[in-house]
Order: C-alpha cells, then structure tokens, then sequence
C-alpha cells in the first residue's frame, strides 16, 4: 500500500472514470422500488416495470457525468498535449498468471477518443429518456457500456483490450435483442456472431506478438512495441488485426452486420453505436496496426487506402437505394469511415491526423444524426421514407435541427467534417510514397463520394420535411396524439451539445488537431522510417503496380 | 494443575492408542477413539483454560489426520443406514454428510494444505487392508497433491447442490435408492481423486458405474432410457477393462499398484507404449474423444437432471484426471510415441463435437457436445506438455464442472416446466421467465469462455500451452471456439428470446419463475465463476510444483 501511494500520488482520473459507472451499474438493483417487479409474470409481458423510473434515468446520468467529468479532470490536470508518450498511467498488477495488469494510459491516440466516449455517453443516457420498457435492464447495461468503452481506449495492456473488447459486446448484444426493432433477434445474433468471432484474431495476435517477446511474455503495448517481429509474422499479425478490427470500422466485404443493427437499434444504443463502437475499430488499426506493426503497415497500406476508397463510394451508392431511414444513415456512417482507413493508409501525418478527426467529427454528427433518426421514428411511428413526408410545417424546429446535422454530415465548410475530409484528402495527395497516377484515381473516387453524400442526404431532406404531409393522404404516418409535437427542450439540448463542439472544431481545427498533432507525428514519421527501410525499391515508386500484389505470397509461410 | 492434567491426557491417549494398533490394526475403532478422545480433551481443556491453540490441536487431530479415509468410513456408516430410517430424515442426513465434508475439506485447504511442499502427496496415509494382503499387496493409499485437490473440490462442491436438489420434489417411488447413490457416487469419487493406488482408483472408478447407469435406467426421462443405461455402461465397463488387464500386467512386471513404486520402477519402452494405449483406451472412452463419445448425449438425454449434472461435471473428470495422474508420469515414452495421435484425436472431437452441437434441436445434447468440445480443448492442453497447457487444462476441467453442471440444471428447470427440452418448441421465454433467462444468459456467456469468467482463464492458458508448440493445433482450436459461440448463441436466442409458442401459451399461466432453492443454486455456481474468472490465483497456485514434477519427464 505503500509503495502504491507513493508511486501514484496524483489521482488516477481514468481508472475514477471505468470504475464509477461499473459500480453504479451494479447498484442499480438496490434501487427502491414501490411495486414487487415480480407479482405476475404478465406484468412483464406488458412491459415496463417503471416503478422507479424517473430515479433510475438521474441516477444513470449522475453516474456518466462523473464519468465525463473525470475523463475531463484527467484532461485539464495530468494532460500534455505536446509530449508524445504515455500519460496518465495506472498500472496495478491483476493476475499475474496471464501477465494481466490492470494498466491505463493515455496519449494522442487515446485521450481524444476518452473524451469523446465519456461525452457521448452521457448524452446517449439523456437520450433514454424515453425508454420506457425494462427501464432497469437498460440504464444497467448502458452504464456498463460506458466503462467499457472507455475501458477499451484507455487500455494499455492487450489482454486487457482484448477483454474490454469482449465485454462490451454483452450490452450492445442484449441492448439490440431486447429494444430494438422487428429484426432485432436477426440484427443481434448477426451483430454478436460477427464481433465475437472476429475478436479471437486478437487473442492470437497477443499470444503470437507476447511469445515474440522473450522468456516473460508481457502483453503491455510498451513492451509489445519493442518486440522485433520479422516480417513475416508481422504481416500474418497485421492480416489477423485487420480482419478483427475490419468487422468493427466495418471496411466494406465485412461491413453486413452494421446496417441490420442500426437499422434494429434504439436511438442511445444507435448514439453509441455509431458514435463511439466504430472508433474503437478506427482506434484500434492506429493503435496495434500502425504502431505496433510499422513494417507490415508498410506492405498493407495502399490495400487501406483502396478499401477507404471502396468503402466512400460503395456505402454512399447503397445509401441511395435503401429505403428506410435509419438503413440510410447507417451506410452513410460507413462511408466516412473510408476517410479513416484513407488517412491511415496515406503515410502521412497530415492526413492521419484529418482521420483522427474524421472519426471524433463522425463520433459528434453521427450521434446527433441518429438521434434525430430516433426522435422522427417516435413521432411517426415509421422508418419507411415512402410513408412520409411534409412534416416540416409542423416541426419547425426538428426541420432546423435535421438541416444543420444533415449539412454537418455532408461536409459543409465551416463543419468539422470538411476539415477532416480535406485533411485527408491534401494529406493524401501531397503524400510522397504514393505515385501521381495512384493519388489522383484515390482522390478522384474519394471526392466522387464526397459528391455523392449531400445528394442521398438532402434528398432525405427534402422526402421528410418538404412537400406534401403525409398524413393527408397516408393514415400510415403521424398518429394524431403525436401531430402537433415539435422538438422538446431534451432535444434541442442534446443535438446542440453535440453541434456546437462541431461548428467549433469547424472553425478553429486546432483546437483538436493540437491534442494528438505530436502523438501522431511520431506514430507517422516510424511509420514512414519503415517503409522506406523495408521496400526494397524506392519508396515513391511504392504503387505503380496494383496493390494486391503487394501482399505476402503465402507460400513463404509454410 | 493444569499442565499435569494436559500432559496425563496425552500420555494416557497416546497408550491406549498405540496399544489398540498394535493388538488388533483396526484403524476405523483407533479414528473413532482419537475422535471422543479428542473431544474429552476438548472439553477439558475448554472447561479449565480457553486457548486458540489447543482447540486447533484438537480439529487437527480429529479433521486433519488421514482424512479421506474418516470421510471413507463416514459414508460408509450413512449408506448403510439406509434401509433404517424413512427418506426424508435419510435425505437429511445424507445431505447433511456431503456439505460437512465440503466444509471438512476447505477447511483441510485453508489451514493444513501448503501450496509449496515440493514433495506433492500431503495428508499421506497408508493402511494395508489384511483380507487382500493374504493374495495380493494392496494398500489403502489415500493422499491429494495439487493436482487431485481441485477435483475433490469441485465433487464435494458439486453434490450437496445435488443433494440439495432433492428437497424440491415430492417423494417419489425408490427415492431412498436415489440418494444411496448418490452417495455411493460421492464417496466413488473421492476415493478415485485421493488414491494413490491403481487397483483402488481403478474398483472406484468402475464403481461409479453401477449407480450411475441405475440412475439413467431407473429414474430416467423416456422410453430410451434403457438403451441409453446399457450404451453407458457397455462403453464404460469395456473400456476400463482394458485398464483391468494392464493393472495385472503392471503388477507382474513392476509388484506393486502403488503409484510412487511405480514411479520409480522404469519400464522399457514396449511396455510403456503397451500400458500407455490401453490406459488412453479407457480415459478416452470416460472423457470422450472422438470413436468412443457416442454414449455422452444419449446418456445426457435420458439421465435425471442430477444425474446429467454429475455426468458432466464429475464424471468427465476422471479422464482428464487420470491422464495428468497416471499417464503423464507413468509412461512417458507412451506419451511421446502416442502425441500425433491423442492430439488428432483430440482436435478431430473438438471441431466434430462443435459442428454437431449447432445441429442439435435437444438443449440437452447441445450441452452434451459442447462438453465434448470442452473437455478436448482441456485433453489438448494436457498433452501440449507445457505448464500453462497443463494448469489451463485443470482450470478448464473445473470450470466446465460449474458451468455445465449449471446448464443442465436450466434445462432441468426447462423440462419440469414445460415437459419439452426441444428448442423448436421453445422460445421467448425472456417474457414469462425473465429470471431464469437473465441466468441462461450468463451462464450460456460462461460457456464462450467470456472474459471474465473462470473458463476464460481456463481456456486461454490452454490456448497458451498448445500455442507454444503448434500453430496449427491453436489455430483448429481456435475455430472450435468460434463454433462454441455460435451455438451457444444460437440455443440462447432460440430459448429466451423470439416469440412465445403456442405450447408456451398454453403453460403461460401455470408457468413460474425460479423457486428460491433453485435460485440460490444458480447464484452460488455464478458466483463462482467470476470469482474464478476475477481472481484465479487462489485457486492455480496449487498446481504449479506438482505439475513442475510432473513435466520434469519431458524436458
């Protein structure tokens, strides 16, 4: 105890900040209700044991508000924006046999994202506002999920992200199962076959990289990071990861899963969602593909960048063809999750940095997006856009809201979102370890997507809110007891919350960008060390063939 | 006064006992005196001065001197009680029985088992039984190491919850018989897990089978049950049969059944590969592997509940138990000339059983297979040779223990409810019983090796050991494990969630929740699977000298 305080006299904000949402989530049954929960089974079947309702909903923001406030104390306090390495550290030993520490940490990569999960977080609490059914079981794994995903930035061992990793897929499991839509059991038994089994690649790539290690396997990425791998295992890692991580992001042959479970989920689950679960896939491919495996990152990266281009334009095309609303904006997000894998396979720190940005801008508008997603579906009671329309004359200030999220989204300037697209894309195009002729077909589909999104996206615009109501002609959409409800003050809160971060970041990029600019940097320059060590010819000449025949010729494994 | 008294005691006792031995070596009548004795002394000392230390003396004496063999005796004395008090007060008392000696036993683990004796056998006693030492020398060795503590754990965890069990139902025909068996089953196993001589593991290992196959016989479900007794019992017997002859043969070759004998003795090679392949035979057939596993699921069909939860969470056991016990030390040219095989064998029945657990409609066969699956990840990490495979592979088996033991007592609760354990016509029952699902959730997340949860920490040191020496036995594994999460996803989703049939429509008003015992059940195995899961070292430092020793064979 000892040697604990005095090796760590400061305030350990971020451990505060996994664990207070932990507990509250496990206090939650001693919540005092009136009613026994279990008179009659059929009690149940009705729905809704709201016996503690309005306790429970301030009870969980307390708890995620402690959580923000925590991650941002830890922010203000013990953050230095221009040191590069870790800070913040905790790192307690948990068992040892499997050389599990319970070890946090934070630098540029990270503590944007901390940040932005914890505040999202709390917003998606104040969201549930409206959830009415099993109102327990919910604001249960909704505080779960906020230590979890914190937990899984703040990581720093890999069993530990591997275990963080697994964990939050419990919630978000049962979340989608039990709230979501029609095709809720589809839309989660997809969901939890696609993560669970594709998260076992990370369990073998810790066990691989730790036996690289020596005698004492450890699986601290700091150690990890100074184990030499060849090549070759390099690229086998490197592979598994990006199969792992690909089904998270989702790049595009692995992205099936995220249209049935956002098109199933709930507005807050869908706020989280979209907002902080595709990060941690973003995040990760930063964390372990790029730093740890700087020389297998070489070989694979022109393979990101053609995926990110695959990923803008074959997300943005469907997007046009689906019909319901939230299947739309669902393969939005996946579009500009292609502006990440660009910027992480472009080598150059400009553009990597534009990614990191894309994803905290994506995390903010998506979550805003889906959000109003839920609140149009809850006054229309219909996600087919078909079925509406004209609504506009009586939501006023719905329209604004939808108009100022659907501008954020589409890249208007003056947004955060077309800084980190034009990031990306500058970075990309003055990157020197590409060839002309591959740079300018990358950018010239790229923005072929970005010309693409304001389309699908006005036109969603235009089919809910302009023309003729609906409901004159359509008995389908707007229940009379609903017709005349425009946003609420609740609303206008959250979207402005997460709007006004947006505009600000639109305006004065640096205000973010300086938070991870000196992480990044340095993740970059070894990056780009590696590449030009290990390509055997010149590095601007990298691509002037088809990038698949970059990869590994698997005979050599044998 | 008083130190006259203490030493006049002593002195008194310790004559009456020496000379008691001496005259007619009956030990059972020498325990029983040491016992009241010691309670005398008890009292006295209590009576005249209060001290910490002499009470412990005094649970030493009674608990801590040869204490398998009291535990032996006490069971004994309660199945032959039998057929002299009524069922219910028998059903007390036996229950009464099997949670002291849970409680005897973690009190010998806290206060008397030293984690670091490096020579492995503690509690060591040897009594020679005279009626077979006119023919053969055969010794009652009773003795646990790190290795066998975790499975005589986990029995003496396991059967008071069976016992337990009997207190929901009505009294019903042969009920007495039932719980004879029971604890016939319980005292088999102990005996099995602490002997430390061939001949007594092998009579109580086949011992275990005349009440195990009555039970699926006599107190099954459905009509097969009969066919599903004689398949049990048919592969069971034939299968250790093999042992029978080898425990003869190594008799002749080496005169002895006591293990530590045989440690020293050094077989030549023929005979090791002999001894080895009929001792795999027989473990392979109670494990399963692969051409021997048919009569798992039938018998899990068919058997009571209890008698699933004992199948699958003891019973399994004595394979795996006897693989790291006999052959490991034994044979290990055996082992070596026979590791392409045991580890074909063994990934061909993790990946078979897998594929077919997500084919299977009954919940019961589901689990069946994934036991299956389990128990030859855990076979593969015995035989990865490595420290880490070896203790994933004991944590393995002791988690899986818990874990199914809990499942087929959900299905148990499934099929009192609703008379079906078929999963076509189940579904949604997270609306009629929402506790029972919330449990069938966690547990079902338990058996996907979940971070977090003991059979992570069992799986991944496995996964450890068999990655140490080859990438494409992990990687097979490994798949096995995805399908694990299939079908366990699969069952779960089809059971609690989904809309409510019309057969559940029809027990819809009848239907309730968990009843309180079965509830206090579930918690007590949940608890101990995340604390398993959270704080496994309590329960892995045990093992690591006794396995040390065991792998010096292999270096």
């Amino acid at each position: 105890m000892d040697s604990l305080l005095t090796s760590y006299s400061y305030v350990p904000w971020l451990t505060i900040s996994i664990v207070m949402p932990a507990i509250g989530a496990f206090l939650i049954p001693i919540i005092f209700s009136r009613k026994s929960p279990r008179e009659h089974p059929r009690d149940l079947i009705e729905g809704d044991d709201g016996y503690a309702l309005e306790q429970l909903r301030w009870y969980s923001l307390f708890f995620t508000s402690i959580s923000f406030c925590s991650t941002v104390m830890g922010y203000i306090t013990q953050y230095d924006p221009t040191v590069s390495g870790l800070q913040l550290i905790e790192k307690w030993e948990w068992i040892p046999i499997l050389h599990l520490n319970w070890s946090l940490g934070a630098d540029g990569l990270s503590m944007p994202l901390i940040l932005l999960t914890s505040f999202v977080t709390n917003l998606a609490v104040l969201a549930s506002w409206t959830v009415l059914y099993k109102p327990r079981l919910f604001f249960f794994l909704m505080l779960v999920m906020n230590a979890g995903q914190i937990a899984v930035f703040a990581a720093q061992n890999m069993i530990l992200f591997f275990l963080t990793w697994e964990l939050e897929l419990v919630p978000v499991y049962l979340l989608l199962a039990i709230w979501g839509g029609k095709k809720r059991q589809y839309a989660a038994t997809k969901f939890i076959l696609y993560t669970a089994i594709s998260s076992i690649f990370i369990l073998i790539v810790a066990l691989t990289m730790a036996s690289q290690n020596g005698n004492i396997p450890s699986y601290e990425y700091t150690d990890l990071a100074g184990a030499l791998l060849d090549k070759k295992s390099q690229i086998i890692c490197y592979a598994a990861l990006l199969i792992a991580f690909g089904v998270k992001l989702p790049i595009v042959p692995l992205h099936t899963w995220l249209p049935d479970a956002h098109g199933e989920a709930t507005a807050p689950v869908h706020m989280l969602l979209a907002g902080i679960l595709l990060k941690m896939g973003g995040y990760a491919l930063l964390r372990f593909n790029a730093q740890l495996l700087p020389d297998a990152h070489a070989e694979f990266a022109p393979l990101l960048v053609l995926l990110g281009a695959i990923n803008i334009v074959y997300a943005a095309l469907t997007s046009f063809a689906e019909k319901s609303l939230k299947r739309k904006i669902a393969y939005s997000s996946i579009s500009h999750m292609g502006f990440v894998l660009i910027g992480l396979g472009s080598l150059s720190d400009l553009s990597t940095s534009g990614a990191m940005l894309q994803m905290i801008s994506h995390g903010l508008i998506g979550a805003s997006l889906f959000f109003l997603v839920g609140a149009i579906y809850d006054r229309t009671d219909t996600l087919l856009l078909a079925d509406m329309g004209g609504i506009g004359q009586r939501m006023k200030r719905l329209f604004a809201l939808w108009t100022i999220c659907c501008l954020a989204s589409l890249a208007l300037p003056g947004m955060s979102g077309f800084v980190a697209e034009v990031m990306v894309l500058a970075g990309f195009t003055t990157s020197e370890v590409y060839t002309l002729s591959f740079r300018v077909v990358i950018a010239i589909v790229a923005a072929l997507g970005v010309i693409i999104t304001p389309v699908y996206l006005l036109a969603i615009i235009r089919q809910l809110f302009f023309g003729k109501d609906a409901n004159q002609n359509n008995s389908l959409s707007l229940s009379p007891e609903n017709v005349s409800v425009d946003a609420e003050p609740r609303e206008i809160y959250i979207i402005s919350c997460l709007i006004i971060p947006v505009i600000i970041i639109g305006l004065y990029p640096r205000i973010m960008t300086d938070s991870y600019k000196s992480s990044i940097e340095a993740l970059v320059s070894r990056d780009i060390a590696a590449a030009s060590k290990t390509i055997r010819y010149p590095a601007a000449r990298l691509i002037s063939q088809v990038p698949l025949q970059q990869a590994p010729n698997l005979r050599d494994f044998s | 006064m008083k130190v006259t008294l203490n030493f006049f005691l002593s002195t008194l006792k310790s004559i009456i006992l020496t000379y008691i031995n001496r005259v007619y070596n009956w030990h059972g009548f020498v325990y029983l005196c040491a016992g009241l004795l010691g309670c005398f002394e008890f009292c006295i000392v209590f009576y005249y001065f209060f001290n910490i230390y002499s009470l412990f003396l005094v649970l030493k004496l009674i608990f801590a001197v040869d204490p398998f063999l009291k535990i032996c005796y006490c069971f004994f004395f309660v199945i032959f009680l039998a057929p002299f008090v009524r069922t219910r007060v028998y059903l007390a008392i036996s229950s009464f029985l099997s949670v002291f000696c849970f409680f005897w036993i973690i009190f010998l683990i806290a206060f008397f088992l030293s984690p670091f004796s490096v020579a492995g056998f503690q509690f060591f006693q040897k009594s020679n039984i005279e009626f077979f030492n006119y023919f053969i020398k055969l010794d009652f060795i009773f003795a646990v190491d790190g290795i066998s503590i975790y499975f005589v754990l986990l029995t003496v965890f396991i059967m008071p919850i069976c016992f337990f069990l009997e207190y929901r139902n009505k009294a019903y025909e042969n009920q007495k018989f039932f719980i004879v068996s029971l604890n016939f089953i319980q005292v088999s196993l102990i005996v099995a897990f602490t002997t430390l001589d061939l001949l007594i593991f092998f009579m109580a290992f086949e011992s275990i089978l005349i009440p195990m196959s009555l039970m699926i016989g006599v107190f099954g479900t459905n009509k097969r049950r009969t066919k599903a007794s004689y398949l049990f019992f048919m592969y069971s017997f034939l299968s250790a049969l093999f042992s029978f002859f080898l425990i003869l043969y190594i008799y002749s070759i080496a005169g002895s059944f006591d293990i530590l004998t045989l440690l020293d003795f050094s077989f030549n090679s023929s005979q090791q590969i002999f001894a080895w392949f009929l001792l795999f035979i027989t473990f392979s057939a109670k494990i399963p592997m692969f051409p021997f596993h048919m009569w798992l699921p039938e018998a899990h069909v068919e058997a009571p509940t209890v008698g699933s939860m004992i199948l699958a969470s003891l019973l399994l056991k004595l394979g795996g138990y006897g693989f790291i016990r006999f052959s490991l030390p034994l044979f290990p040219y055996g082992t070596f000339f026979f590791l392409p095989l045991v580890k074909t064998l063994a990934l061909l029945s993790v990946v078979y059983a897998s594929f077919a657990a997500i084919y299977q409609l009954d919940l019961k066969k589901i689990i069946a297979y994934s036991s299956i699956a389990h128990m030859n990840i855990a076979v593969l990490g015995i035989f990865s040779l490595h420290l880490s495979g070896l203790q994933g592979a004991i944590f393995t088996m002791i988690s899986h223990g818990l874990i199914s033991a809990a499942l087929f007592l959900m299905i148990g609760i499934i099929y009192d409810r609703f008379s079906t354990r078929s999963i076509v016509y189940l579904g949604g029952l997270s609306f009629i019983l929402p506790e029972f699902s919330s449990f069938f959730f966690f547990f079902m997340i338990c058996n996907i090796a979940f971070p977090g949860t003991s059979a992570f920490i069992g799986e991944f040191l496995t996964l450890v050991g068999i990655f140490s020496n080859n990438f494409f036995i992990f990687f097979f594994t490994i798949i096995g494990s995805f399908l694990c999460v299939v079908y366990s996803i699969r069952t779960f989703s089809f059971v609690c969630f989904g809309n409510l049939s019309a057969r559940n429509y029809y027990c819809y008003e009848s239907v309730t929740d968990l009843t309180r015992e079965e509830s206090y059940c579930l918690r007590l195995f949940l608890f101990l699977v995340f604390f398993l899961g959270v704080k496994p070292r309590l329960f892995l430092v045990f093992s690591y000298f006794p396995l040390k020793i065991v792998l010096l064979n292999y270096i």
